[in-house]
Order: structure tokens, then sequence, then C-alpha cells
């Protein structure tokens, strides 16, 4: 599942347009959905990032989740250009002085850059900061990374402004345009990241998984017992990913020796 | 035997290695990190405080990150060296120490204990190796008078010789070593990388350690490791150079007919090399610290040695007692047709 975090509705809408997404009603905030790709609007600044993914993910249940952060940045005018974009390789909290680092495993085509997040608006050209600035990225960290793998927070920033309020204003217009220009390579980088085709698998199946929760109850396994149970089934299905679980007939057993004997039955067969 | 599925799954779309080197501004400026930085000069560079603050965060994939291995230049501090630990042959003896050039390895071996120890896959290499080098110094002029022999293992946690085309670190270590009195230096290796080190004059301060599995083993557990006959070629050509080579069976893997695939391949292996001029040999069934044993399980590896029967004994996950012991007993017997027992070391 991938889920695009974005601040503003200009950030937002050309993805709910180019995606398809429809609104999910279950949510009192800005939630977008089409099959396993969510948009979630988190507004700008920290203040709400932290009970929107929480919320979204306790609706949710799923995992694993990547998250994107898709937003706007203020950059220098003496470095940066209207429009460049960039992936985000560190991420500078200005306030705690902590800095984060998203892994950048997935190939791309972006340029990299740091980012410093802040919690007011910067207007003077922002001749402290060395970097890109934005008001969101490091709390995402914060709470994303409690969620999901370092590598599945990914940062792409686009730049909005020079931070510099005497070089005039711009409109919604002007954010949602940037984005859209870029859509075509956010697209294939979202997809190229995609949880899906990257070999993330559990050992057991569903089917497997059934049958050991079955097994488990029908038998009252000991918790020594079903863990055991369960590290053998996930060796045997190592070893032979195709071996569909044990055929041992598991009736309620009458007593504590009949389980353990079955039990015993049971784990031969799985380390056999 | 049985298939690696989850390396043989594709992971697509990943950077290639080191596509991103972190570097510690205190790390700046030496020699390794201007030999790594104008070697990668296409590689992002993204400055850091501290090492640990992107080797130690939490939230870290070891796995996927072996993939797509990233580099972290640092400046180490001390201690630079350490009494080695008990899940090593002979470490009883005194003046036996390991120390930390580098952290983290090219290979991917399903039974190493780096994936339990590290919660990173990315590779850290300090970069003042003098600084270790002046420790152990330190260390040989306090025992100048009794002339014991300070022992380094300096490749217990990689496999520098695997990377000296990339990172020439152990080169360096030989040339200190060859310089130094009462010092033996170990460097444990899978590589058959051996080239690098072939013009060098063989030097009697300095163990090579192979460690040299069955083609069974290697080809199911020891992922990116070079193949049997590659690793006895370069175990070969050490030899004859005149280096000392010591030759690790370890772990010994409790598969199906161990005790044929071993016999076999021990066969197999003294018809390739002269085992008159090896050193010595170690020998020992898989084991692990509990610790990081179980960090691995946490992880949900998948790697059928994880979900196997254990004990544990003290700190260590061994096999039990009484299996690992027939094992040894078993192999010590047959390798002694080959070499003699005084020269086998077992862990047991």
């Amino acid at each position: 599942m991938q889920c695009i975090l974005s601040a503003l509705k200009s950030e937002s809408q050309p993805f709910i347009e180019f995606y398809n997404l429809e609104k999910d009603r279950r949510f009192s905030f800005p939630v977008f959905r089409n099959k396993d790709l969510y948009l979630v609007g988190i507004g700008v600044g920290k203040k709400h990032i932290e009970k929107r993914v929480n919320d979204f993910i306790q609706k949710i249940g799923s995992s694993p989740i990547q998250f994107i952060n898709v937003g706007l940045a203020g950059g220098k005018k003496s470095i940066h250009t209207i429009g460049d974009i960039f992936i985000v390789n560190k991420i500078t909290d200005e306030a705690s002085k902590k800095f984060y680092f998203p892994d950048i495993l997935y190939k791309h085509s972006f340029q990299e850059s740091g980012v410093t997040t802040v919690c007011k608006e910067i207007t003077n050209g922002g001749a402290d900061f060395s970097d890109l600035v934005d008001m969101e990225a490091s709390e995402i960290f914060k709470v994303c990374s409690k969620l999901s793998s370092a590598h599945n927070l990914i940062f792409i920033k686009i730049v909005s402004d020079y931070m510099d309020k005497s070089l005039g204003s711009f409109d919604k217009n002007h954010y949602s345009t940037l984005m859209k220009l870029n859509l075509k390579e956010m697209d294939i980088l979202i997809k190229n990241s995609n949880l899906s085709d990257n070999g993330n698998h559990d050992i057991l199946n569903e089917y497997d998984e059934q049958w050991l929760v079955q097994t488990i109850k029908i038998l009252r396994l000991t918790k020594t017992q079903s863990l055991l149970i369960e590290k053998y089934f996930k060796g045997k299905k190592i070893r032979d990913s195709s071996y569909i679980y044990p055929n041992i007939l598991t009736n309620m057993p009458e007593n504590k020796f009949e389980r353990n004997q079955i039990f015993k039955k049971i784990c031969e067969e799985l380390t056999a | 035997m049985k298939e690696i599925k989850y390396l043989k799954k594709s992971v697509k779309n990943l950077q290639p290695k080191f596509s991103h080197i972190y570097i510690e501004k205190r790390a700046y400026g030496y020699f390794l990190s201007d030999t790594i930085l104008r070697k990668f000069s296409k590689s992002s560079i993204v400055d850091i405080k501290h090492y640990k603050d992107v080797f130690n965060r939490s939230g870290q994939d070891f796995q996927i990150q072996k993939k797509s291995m990233n580099l972290i230049l640092a400046k180490k501090t001390p201690p630079f060296l350490y009494p080695i630990t008990d899940m090593v042959q002979g470490h009883h003896m005194p003046g036996f120490f390991y120390t930390t050039p580098m952290l983290n390895c090219l290979y991917n071996c399903e039974y190493c204990f780096l994936q339990g120890m590290y919660s990173s896959g990315n590779i850290v290499i300090f970069v003042n190796q003098d600084d270790f080098q002046e420790e152990i110094n330190l260390k040989l002029e306090q025992n100048k008078v009794s002339k014991k022999v300070v022992t380094v293992s300096i490749s217990y946690n990689t496999d520098l010789l695997a990377m000296e085309n990339l990172f020439p670190i152990t080169k360096n270590w030989i040339k200190f070593a060859s310089e130094s009195k009462n010092l033996m230096i170990e460097i444990r290796t899978k590589s058959s990388n051996f080239k690098p080190i072939d013009t060098m004059d063989s030097n009697q301060n300095v163990l090579l350690s192979w460690t040299i599995s069955p083609e069974e083993v290697s080809k199911a557990y020891e992922h990116l490791a070079p193949p049997l006959s590659q690793r006895i070629s370069a175990v070969k050509s050490a030899m004859d150079k005149g280096w000392k080579v010591r030759l690790c069976f370890d772990p010994i893997m409790n598969i199906e007919n161990w005790d044929k695939i071993y016999s076999e391949f021990f066969l197999y292996l003294f018809q390739k090399i002269n085992n008159k001029k090896l050193y010595d040999i170690t020998l020992g069934t898989f084991r692990m610290n509990k610790d990081y044993f179980n960090r691995i399980n946490r992880r949900n590896p998948q790697s059928e040695i994880y979900y196997s029967e254990y004990v544990t004994e003290k700190n260590t996950v061994a096999l039990p007692k009484n299996m690992r012991i027939f094992m040894m007993e078993k192999l010590k017997q047959e390798l002694s047709k080959y070499i003699v027992p005084k020269k086998i070391l077992v862990w047991d």
C-alpha cells in the first residue's frame, strides 16, 4: 500500500486527478483512494500530522505501507530554480536540531537535497538555510518511521519560491502547475517503489496462517508449543515453498497426553 | 538442497551499490576518504554529524539495504582494540584481540552474526586507520619486555580482502604488520580476491584465514561469496607464495547428510591443496550470541537456519551439546587423515 501525504489542496489536486482518486468518506480530513493508493491531506505545518496519520492507519490497518510526502519547498535563489524537483536525503528539524535520514534505495531521476523543516514561514530570503525549507518533513519522518522502514519514507520536494516576500507572492494555480509539470516523473518513482513489486512477502500465506491458528486452538497448545510449531512450519515453508500444511487429523484431543502425541507428530513432519 | 527464494525474487528498481556516501565532517581530508570519494564520484554525498546517526537508526531494513548497500565514512574514537569473543577458537589465549577498521560485509551469509549485531546493512569505513595501528603499537610497547605476541583479528566484523579493490585497507595493514615485532594479524576472508596482495612479499606476521565450505553449503547460505573453486584457487596462490594460511571450516552446518558432504569436501579439498603447508584449521558448528540471534528472529528472517532446534548456553545459541560434540568428533577424526590433530582448533 502506498500513501501520498500532501499539505495543500493545490498540491493534492493534481494527484487526485492523475490517479483518479476518490474521496474516502470515512475520514473527517481529506483522504482519497484508488485501490492500494491513498492520498492523505495533512494540512500545513506539523500540528495535524501525527493525529491524521495515526487515524488513517487505525482505519486502514494494512501493513506494510509506504509513505510518499510530495510537497512544495522554499529554495535559495543562488542555487535553485523554481520548478526544480528533489528527493530529500537528509531532514533537519530546525526546532530540535535533530537529523533524519530517509533511505534512498529506489532508483530515481531527480536531484537530491537536504531539507530543513521550520515552524514558521520564512520570508526573508532564507539566508540562514543552506538547503530547501519546508514545514512538514521532519514531523512526517518522526511519525511515519514508527510505522514503516526508512526506505519506505520518500520525500519529494518541488521548489515553489525563494522564501522572499519582496519578490512577490504566488497563487494556487502556480503551485498546482508546478505539481502537474512534474507528475509523470513522480509517477515513475511511485510505481518503481511500489512495495508489492519489491519482494516483501510473508513466509506463511493466508491458508498457512489459518491452519496454524486453528491447530493451536483445536489442540489447545501451550504458548511454547504454539511458538515451536510456528517456527518449524516457517522453516519447512522456506525449505519447500510448495509445502501444504501437515495432513494430520487434528481432532480435539481428549487429554494432554493425546495432545502432546499429536503435537509431536506434527513437529516430526514439519522438521522432516 | 533448498533454493534461496528470497534472493531469487528480484528486488526491482533498487539503486546500485554505494549510490550514497554518508560522511562525518571530521572524516574529510583522510587518504581513505579522498580515495573513496574520488572512486565513487557519482554517488550522492550526505554530510552527517556522527556515523551512528545513520548506521544505528531505528527502522532500517537490513536485508533490503544489503541489496543496495551504501557507505558511511567515519572517524573512529577509542577503543580501537577489543578482547576476542568466546565465539572464536583460541579465545582464551592471552593477547588475542580484534579490531574494526570496517563494519559490515559485502557478502550476505545467512548464518552471519553481523545481521544481528548491526541494525544496518550499510558499510562503515573508519578512515583513521593510523589511530588503530597506533593503539596496537602501544600494546606492543607494553609487551616489549615479555616479548609476548599480540594477535589481532582485523577482519572479524567484515571481509577486508573482498573489498580491497574498492577500499585499499588490507595492504596497509599488511605493511604495518610487516614492520612490527611480536605482532600477528589475522585477516579473515571468504574472498577469492588474492590478486591485490599478490605483489606483496609474504609476511610471517600475517595469517590469512579463509572460511571455506562445501559447495552445497556455500550455494545455500553464503550469498554473494565466491564459489568454492575460486576460494581454493586463492588459498593455493597464497600458500604457494609462502603466506601463513588458516582454513576455517566454520560454521559447520547441520544439513542433511552433513557427515558425507563434509567428508567428501575434505577429500576434495586436500587433493587440491598441500596440507603440509597449512598453518592450522578451525572447526565449529553454527552458533551465535543469543541477543543477535533473537534480533534476527524478530525480523522474520527468510532463512531456515533460524527455525531449527537450538539450545541456549550462557549467552550463546548453539546446536544441542550432544549433537555438536558428535559432529565435531566425527569431523575432527575425518580431518586427522589430512592434518595433525594439534593443528585442529575446535569450538565446542
